[in-house]
């Protein structure tokens, strides 16, 4: 899947460098229609996983809280930055709730507030997956097991969750996926309305 | 926004109720991914047809590897903070 992302992202790079298409002849039903799609497979996966429930039930209650601290962790670490490389406040939150996950925030960002804010969106959430990769096994070493789950975060329930697993144990893996399964739904509930704010 | 929330509270139901019959269910995940290439097609579309994004490509670079360090340091930080209390109060 990762080879279709970059390829896809990658042709549409050089189709747009050599054709010049302007702006306004790319917007129009499909892209909205074909957001939908991708949102909709998005919560069917989630619904048809029976298991899912089971899972989360095993989890101790104290840990329910994860993936939302991991959520308003990501905005306010990507706001506190924000001043540091002048991006202001409510688009540097539109950035970090992409929680990792670069095609879906990528795609939602450019959709609602332009191409600029979409390419950053996805560069910076391309960049967390990265740093997550690198430093989860650090993460877990010196702040413990829970906290590992958060570099990944959307991401823990896919990518990273093999890096969690190895590095922690069982039930760290279990928070993984539940965390990274809230925070990929929180993406497309969370950036339509922080776009609102950007407008 | 709404229509967002609304597609995914739909593929939710529809996955969790079983509303879809078995030869749709397997395509949905494939028309999933189909909708994000077109998707990632046009924003590299308008990502190349723009001059000043290609020209400030390096300083978005820059700009995104700083937000997601910042990303990943704010939520272990509140992670750490959150299991360092609940630690405290056992």
């Amino acid at each position: 899947m990762t080879w279709k992302i970059l390829s896809s992202l990658a042709a549409g790079l050089l189709c747009g460098f050599f054709l010049r298409v302007p702006e306004g002849e790319i917007v129009g039903l499909a892209p909205d229609l074909a957001l939908a799609a991708l949102v909709f497979a998005v919560g069917f996966s989630l619904g048809e996983d029976e298991q899912l429930w089971a899972k989360v039930k095993a989890l101790p209650k104290a840990l329910l809280a994860v993936p939302f601290l991991i959520a308003a962790g990501s905005i306010l670490g990507a706001v506190a930055v924000g001043p540091l490389c002048s991006v202001p406040p409510a688009e540097a939150a539109l950035v970090g709730a992409g929680f990792g996950w670069y095609s879906l925030s990528g795609v939602l960002v450019s959709q609602s507030c332009g191409a600029a804010l979409g390419t950053l969106t996805l560069l910076a959430n391309i960049f967390r997956e990265t740093l997550a990769i690198l430093f989860t096994a650090v993460v877990a070493k010196r702040f413990g097991n829970a906290v590992a789950v958060a570099p990944g975060g959307a991401t823990a329930m896919d990518v990273t969750l093999p890096i969690v697993a190895a590095s922690t144990d069982p039930q760290t893996a279990l928070l993984a996926f539940y965390s990274g399964t809230v925070l990929s739904i929180l993406v497309p509930i969370v950036i339509p309305f922080l776009a609102k704010l950007v407008h | 926004m709404a229509l967002m929330i609304g597609a995914l509270i739909l593929g939710f139901a529809a996955g969790r109720c079983r509303l879809l019959p078995d030869f749709l269910r397997s395509k949905v995940s494939a028309m999933g991914s189909l909708a994000l290439i077109v998707l990632l097609f046009t924003l590299g579309l308008s990502m190349g047809s723009d001059e000043q994004i290609i020209a400030a490509l390096p300083v978005l670079g820059l700009k995104a590897v700083l937000l997601a360090v910042g990303t990943v340091m704010g939520s272990v930080l509140l992670v750490w903070g959150a299991t360092r209390l609940g630690g405290r109060r056992r």
